[in-house]
């Protein structure tokens, strides 16, 4: 596994698990106007987005959350978003998000990268690979 | 000599995140034994907390009339183990050296040194491998109707459980309430499950049985779209349009970590004396879905008064919550003996 099935959830009373995901340098995304609206601001500041699709019943994405938010702090160059796919379900399907956590790493709104899975690993190995790619005059 | 890494030392070591692994921490903890828990990274793909962090509602836990949430549950029992004082690492341990005293436990950060050990590292669903089960896992193949069953792409679909045991039997009826149909695909002429769960998934006009056979290949373009299913009697292969397929068959017990320091049996179960959690390794204990079946259901059946109440049937990853609780209190307390024999005490050095 190391990670969940996507599905919509049937109840909704685990909203105190959010404070996981949001914290650092994260922004909570739970409704389609702020997503347009971070990534407008993304664009206009030319910063990489690193967006994390999660659900709070998933026990893989409340593990990486913690080093989502490490990672935030460490690279205030790059914008990190937590999208939660039960907020935004239509959103989501439409980002074709079959398991969670998914990540999007977006440049320019276009899609350079995805990792599916709680990987620790992985997800820095691409963080790294995304810094190295950003001009030398951008930190 | 000594690696980089940091040393701990304890008198009990539990190496899980379960029911099981739980109960032993509290116990021990509660015994002032001061215990030491691996909880894992992630280990086998599952968060810490084990297969009920995969499972949305639990409610056949005594004590939770309105059912809970399987990761609010496996939450409220890491908080009470911390609370009495065990110590957690979420960490994985990749190694661990029971042939030498104290026991040596490995994870990437540290060592720590035990005079007694519990395994309490659970199983995973098992799956098959056929054509396209990689391709389509995820994308309509899981092991686990409970987690996934709710998915969009299965609702008002035909849908296929492979199994003959308890599990299937609720499997296939829990996604009656999703799917359009549910087929049980079995090797055999005949269910191993109970007789009860039998006729409830018999009796349900959702459920249709193709007996005797077996998933040969999966398709379908992004999602699943069919099987190809091979009676194992007559060599016919048949078309199932399905949307999702989920295996029912079992578990597999997290056990390669131990790379053979405990004496196993060939279902990679740790086997333990009957009745007990005593492995074969003096001072090492195992408790949960990692023991073995078989003695576990010998004393079930030999309806020793202690156990008579935990023959409970596994329900997919809710497994078997109280004999986990009752093994996993068992494992504490036969390490607490088993240290007041050795006359380990705290803070005594080596």
């Amino acid at each position: 596994m190391g990670h969940c099935l996507a599905k919509p959830k049937n109840d909704g009373d685990d909203s105190d698990h959010n404070v996981e995901f949001a914290g650092g340098n994260v922004h909570l995304i739970t409704t389609k106007e702020s997503w347009e609206q971070k990534l407008a601001e993304a664009e206009k500041d030319g910063k990489i987005v690193v967006a994390n699709f999660s659900a709070s019943w998933c026990g893989p994405c409340r593990m990486i959350a913690p080093l989502y938010v490490e990672l935030s702090e460490k690279h205030p160059s790059i914008m990190f978003l937590t999208v939660d796919v039960d907020e935004l379900t239509e959103f989501s399907t439409s980002w074709d998000i079959k398991a969670t956590p998914t990540f999007f790493f977006l440049k320019n709104g276009q899609q350079i990268d995805k990792l599916v899975g709680a990987n620790k690993p992985e997800l820095q190995k691409k963080m790294v690979a995304i810094l190295d790619s950003e001009s030398p005059c951008q930190t | 000599m000594e690696s980089d890494l940091q040393t701990l030392k304890t008198r009990l070591c539990i190496v899980g995140s379960g029911p099981a692994a739980h109960t032993a921490a509290i116990y021990a903890a509660r015994a002032e034994l001061k215990p030491i828990l691996f909880e894992g990274w992630m280990a086998n793909d599952i968060a810490p907390g084990g297969q009920l962090t995969t499972t949305t509602d639990v409610e056949n836990f005594p004590g939770f009339p309105e059912g809970i949430g399987g990761i609010d549950l496996m939450d409220k029992c890491r908080a009470q183990s911390v609370r009495f004082g065990t110590q957690i690492f979420t960490e994985t341990v990749s190694k661990v050296d029971f042939s030498g005293f104290p026991f040596k436990i490995v994870s990437d950060s540290r060592t720590v040194l035990a005079d007694s050990v519990i395994v309490a590292t659970g199983a995973v669903a098992k799956r098959l491998n056929f054509t396209g089960s990689d391709t389509f896992w995820n994308r309509g193949i899981s092991a686990c109707a409970v987690c996934d069953g709710a998915a969009p792409i299965f609702r008002n679909k035909p849908l296929a459980v492979i199994g003959g045991g308890d599990s299937a039997m609720e499997e296939a009826n829990f996604l009656t309430k999703y799917g359009s149909k549910v087929y049980i695909i079995h090797r055999r002429d005949e269910f191993r499950a109970s007789k009860i769960m039998q006729n409830r998934a018999l009796s349900n006009p959702k459920i249709e049985v193709v007996w005797n056979s077996a998933v040969a290949e999966a398709y379908g373009e992004r999602t699943l779209g069919g099987l190809k299913v091979k009676n194992v009697k007559s060599g016919e292969v048949s078309d199932l349009e399905v949307s999702g397929l989920f295996f029912a068959i079992g578990h597999e017990p997290a056990t390669k970590f131990l790379d053979g320091q405990l004496d196993l049996d060939s279902d990679g179960y740790v086997i333990t004396k009957p009745g007990t959690t005593l492995t074969s390794v003096k001072g090492v204990f195992a408790a949960g879905d990692v023991q073995d079946k078989k003695y576990r259901q010998a004393i079930t059946a030999a309806g020793s008064e202690v156990l008579a109440n935990t023959e409970i049937k596994l329900v997919g990853g809710q497994a078997s919550q109280m004999p986990d609780q009752h093994f996993g209190c068992m494992a504490a307390l036969d390490a607490e003996h088993y240290l007041q024999e050795i006359g380990s005490q705290e803070g005594k050095s080596d």
